[in-house]
């Protein structure tokens, strides 16, 4: 099902697989995406930091206020429990969509 | 696996801690989303400035990137003060939860206190209910017939002294006044009422026959006096 929810969500699931590996502030996040998809996708600001604010107000990541590599004060974002259980959901919501457009797109 | 390997009073100190700082650390979601959005736009001039690029150049870039920057801060704000609202009603519940339970708690503890608690309470509302109903009945409740502040008693004074006026000042003042609509005179009298085996006592009053129109009432059952029975010999 290709519609607006299964994008946010692969948004969403981008967001917490980053953060799986330890907490980034927002600027992170968008850098280790576009650097570890060769920047084949780049994250638009403007999806980004509304996504966080949801995704914080619904409790899959935290946030808290730390020191930046550069000693700055940063913003940085927390996955927390349920947002790992949201990214095992995401990621298999993911698996059967690719999956689905797989068999149309790659016939054996 | 990590958690589980922790000592019980780190992991307690885990669970206080996102309370705390939601009340303590907090800054203003208006003034958090500035600052990590500012932090965002430097962020990416330094790295188009490493890249070779003249700092203000670099600037214009970054914000070029990031596009409509108000559009963003605003829906942040939005979010970020729903976040807030969300979690002071949660703080409030559970808050509310804990001095519930504490409260149940020492009730319980101490009985002999908590019974001088509710009885104290118990005389206390029950006395200030009798004094209002008390006051309620005599100052407060309205008379129980219209326009009340209309009505007067006329009284008579004799060396300083009230007093109640006489038949013949009655006749007096009821032919020569206009101020009044209706005057009417009543004497206070006990009557004996005697139907079936025991006489009663009643309270009563001998009145003229407009008594009742002074007061705008009528009988719920039968009439009031006419002005012919209000006559000497009837």
């Amino acid at each position: 099902m290709v519609n607006g929810d299964r994008l946010h969500g692969t948004l969403d699931a981008l967001i917490l697989k980053t953060l799986s590996h330890g907490p980034l502030h927002g600027y992170g996040i968008a850098r280790w995406l576009e650097e570890t998809t060769d920047r084949a996708v780049t994250i638009e600001e403007g999806s980004l930091y509304p996504a966080l604010y949801r995704m914080e107000r619904r409790g899959w990541i935290e946030a808290e206020w730390g020191t930046s590599e550069l000693n700055r004060r940063a913003k940085l974002y927390r996955i927390t429990r349920t947002g790992r259980t949201q990214l095992a959901l995401e990621t298999k919501a993911w698996q059967e969509f690719a999956g689905a457009i797989g068999k149309v797109l790659l016939p054996a | 696996v990590r958690r589980a390997a922790r000592l019980p009073d780190a992991m307690d100190k885990e669970a206080r801690a996102p309370r705390l700082r939601s009340t303590l650390g907090r800054i203003p979601v208006r003034q958090e989303v500035d600052e990590e959005l500012a932090f965002h736009l430097e962020m990416r001039t330094r790295e188009y400035v490493e890249a070779g690029m003249e700092p203000a150049a670099a600037r214009r870039a970054a914000l070029r990137r990031f596009g409509d920057m108000e559009a963003v801060r605003r829906a942040c704000r939005r979010i970020g003060e729903g976040r807030e609202r969300d979690m002071r009603r949660k703080e409030w519940l559970g808050e509310l939860r804990q001095d519930l339970a504490f409260a149940a708690r020492q009730l319980v503890r101490a009985p002999g206190f908590s019974t001088l608690a509710v009885l104290t309470l118990a005389l206390g509302i029950g006395a200030t209910a009798a004094v209002f109903s008390a006051l309620h009945a005599v100052v407060l409740r309205p008379f129980p017939f219209p326009e009340a502040e209309r009505v007067l008693l006329v009284e008579t004074t004799w060396r300083g002294q009230p007093g109640s006026v006489s038949a013949g000042n009655y006749l007096y003042i009821q032919s020569r006044s206009r101020a009044y609509t209706h005057l009417a005179a009543a004497q206070y009298a006990n009557f004996n009422l005697a139907e079936g085996d025991a006489p009663e006592r009643v309270w009563g009053a001998r009145v003229t026959h407009d008594y009742f129109d002074v007061f705008g009432v009528r009988p719920s059952l039968g009439r009031t006096f006419r002005a012919e029975e209000d006559q000497p010999g009837q």
